[in-house]
């Protein structure tokens, strides 16, 4: 072999990354060569040189100084509260609101229009709102304050919704991760589309990928029991099994908030912990299944990929093999004691890397063809179920919005009749005031005359 | 990945800084290592480590778990580091400690220390140090497959995993360095044996 080979041999030989063929060789030429001797221990002297290299610390003010960053990097994500910190970014957002409302009043959805006509029946049917309250001879004085105060609230209500709704858009943002790690589910089912069970896995290592899913669900439910029940008999009849399984049943003592004097009654409290092993291909069918049981507190699914790894090992082990036909060939040809030990050393060393590796495999094949989910149930009675039905964060966010706009709406009519029906009581002040001033003028100028 | 690391890394997908710090705590003195190794210098290692440490937290949510996390987090720092020495290539940024190349050659720049005695100079001529400064004379590429291969020991994978190339690439590349580290350190040696004399 030629130096130069060798050279670039090296370092592959340092990092033990080659094959045993090549190793001899490299070995056998480096016994013969002078120069490639001691271009090979200066390359070892500089590499250990490197890995004695100190390790540095931390400078001491590392942790606190980016433990700040942080910080502030998540008080700029959550965005909208830190602008409501600010006076002046309050006013921005009420602005911002009434652009809003503008907005979807030019947009002119039949829904406002609809609301706006409802709050003109009922002024309407308010008779005589805007004249009763004016008694005194300056009429516009009790007039006007309930037009300020109205305006007002309705701005005030308008902002707290405002508020409301970048609180529901910041949760919104949070539930990100959920969304995307269900997606990225969704991908790895279109990537591996393993049908039966035995031997598919490696075939699909080989096409498609290989993904380890598994699944999180926590619902609340009626019956614990009939629903554990359930999911036992859906998971074996698709063929796979339950892995574990745990009912319990709590007793909690309750204490009654507003009865101080009453004993304290103790309700129970069931919940049951399952783990069950389904095939691939009925994974999302039974985590839907599951999820419809009951009302649904959380769920997650996850992949994880290892498509990399597998191949690598399956690789691997064909190499393994592929060594110990040889060695057996070459045990054939053994003559000396010390020989056939030798070869049934190597053989052996082979052979257990062999089980190690495929036994990795059987692992993965099996983790891979059958998805795990973990199901977490609680019970509850069902007009506690219904109870717990809170409205989604959209749903909510969408209602204020409504009320907001429908509270400024309001404020806007409210004035406008106000000021419409203050027109003949200003009128009469106006004239009034007129002969007031005039008289005040006459007599003044009588006065100095 | 452990199951609390996965844990961590949900909590701090959503914005939780603690359970973040409780997360890099394991892998910040060794990003910082790598760091220092290749910027060459304490000040920068530390900005580099933190900028990585930060980016790693804001897109974290980018973060599919197919790859290690520490490999993923190893991967942004060097990263960081790469794009920050070739942003000042591109300025034309002299450090104060470096080698410009100009058409005449090579001018070596240095601060002249105060602390010169012949003690130190002594010590300057020890091998590690020569390796540091060897480390440091190096193109940036080289000196990250020797950063990551020779002084942390990640394997080929690893590397390959870090600097988004092949495993061919990776392996090639480490050849090189090291014989290019093992000729600059030839250069060196002489050198220093002629100031002695």
């Amino acid at each position: 072999m030629k130096c130069e080979t060798i050279k670039n041999m090296m370092s592959s030989y340092i990092d033990k990354d080659l094959n045993n063929i090549e190793k001899a060789e490299f070995e056998k030429h480096l016994a013969e060569c002078e120069e490639c001797r001691a271009e090979y221990e200066s390359l070892t002297d500089i590499i250990a040189a490197c890995g004695n290299l100190e390790e540095i610390e931390l400078p001491q003010n590392f942790r606190t100084e980016l433990h700040q960053r942080l910080n502030e990097e998540k008080s700029k994500r959550n965005f909208f509260s830190g602008i409501m910190g600010s006076k002046r970014m309050k006013m921005a957002a009420g602005l911002v609101a009434a652009a809003l409302v503008i907005a979807i009043g030019i947009g002119g959805s039949s829904l406002l229009f609809d609301n706006s006509m409802k709050m003109a029946q009922s002024a309407d049917s308010a008779p005589g709102y805007g004249i009763a309250p004016a008694p005194a001879a300056m009429p516009e004085a009790p007039a006007a304050p309930p037009v300020y105060y109205d305006s007002d609230l309705a701005e005030n209500k308008a902002k707290s919704r405002e508020l409301e709704t970048a609180a529901a858009e910041e949760r919104g943002m949070g539930e990100d991760s959920v969304g995307m790690q269900f997606n990225e589910s969704l991908m790895a089912k279109e990537m591996a589309p393993s049908q039966g069970l035995e031997g598919q896995a490696a075939e699909s290592a080989r096409s498609g990928r290989m993904v380890i899913r598994s699944g999180n669900i926590s619902v609340n439910v009626e019956n614990v029991d009939k629903a554990a029940a359930d999911i036992r008999q859906m998971t074996e009849s698709s063929g796979g099994y339950v892995e574990n399984s745990q009912i319990d049943n709590v007793t909690v003592p309750q204490f009654p908030v507003y009865d101080a004097g009453s004993e304290a009654r103790e309700t129970t409290q069931k919940y049951a912990n399952m783990t069950v092993r389904v095939p691939e291909n009925r994974f999302e069918d039974i985590f839907n299944n599951i999820k419809g049981m009951g009302k649904l507190v959380s769920e997650n699914i996850s992949g994880s990929d290892i498509t990399a790894e597998y191949r690598d090992t399956t690789a691997r082990v064909d190499n393994l093999k592929i060594q110990e036909q040889s060695l057996q060939q070459l045990m054939a040809k053994a003559k000396t004691v010390d020989e056939i030990l030798k070869i049934e050393s190597e053989l052996n060393r082979v052979r257990t890397d062999i089980d190690i590796n495929s036994g990795n495999l059987k692992r993965w094949d099996n983790l891979v063809q059958l998805s795990t989910i973990y199901v977490y149930m609680r019970e509850l009675k069902p007009e506690e179920l219904k109870s717990v039905d809170v409205p989604g964060t959209w749903e909510k966010a969408y209602q204020g919005f409504i009320k907001a706009v429908n509270n400024v709406v309001e404020g806007f009519q409210k004035t406008l009749i106000v000021l419409v029906a203050a027109i003949p009581y200003l009128f009469v002040a106006g004239v009034i005031a007129a002969i007031g001033f005039l008289a005040a003028r006459k007599i003044k100028l009588k006065k100095k005359q | 990945m452990s199951d609390l690391e996965k844990l961590l890394i949900k909590k701090s997908q959503s914005g939780d800084v603690e359970s973040f710090e409780l997360l890099i705590s394991s892998y910040d003195k060794r990003a910082y290592n790598i760091a220092y190794r290749i910027m060459g210098n304490e000040e920068d290692a530390k900005d580099m480590a933190q900028e990585a440490l930060l980016r790693v937290f804001k897109s974290l949510k980018d973060f599919k778990g197919q790859a290690a996390f520490s490999t993923w987090l190893y991967r942004i720092v060097t990263n960081v580091c790469l794009d920050e020495l070739r942003r000042r290539k591109n300025e034309k940024y002299v450090s104060m400690d470096s080698t410009i190349h100009t058409e005449d050659g090579e001018l070596h720049m240095e601060l002249c220390s105060d602390k010169e005695t012949p003690e130190s100079v002594y010590e300057r001529i020890e091998q590690r140090e020569l390796i540091r400064n060897a480390i440091r004379e190096m193109n940036e590429d080289y000196r990250t497959v020797i950063v990551l291969r020779d002084i942390q020991g990640f394997s080929y994978d690893e590397i390959s995993g870090m600097l988004d190339c092949s495993l061919g690439t990776v392996k090639s590349r480490i050849n090189r360095a090291r014989t290019m580290l093992r000729d600059k350190l030839k250069e060196s040696m002489e050198l220093s044996r002629e100031n002695i004399v």
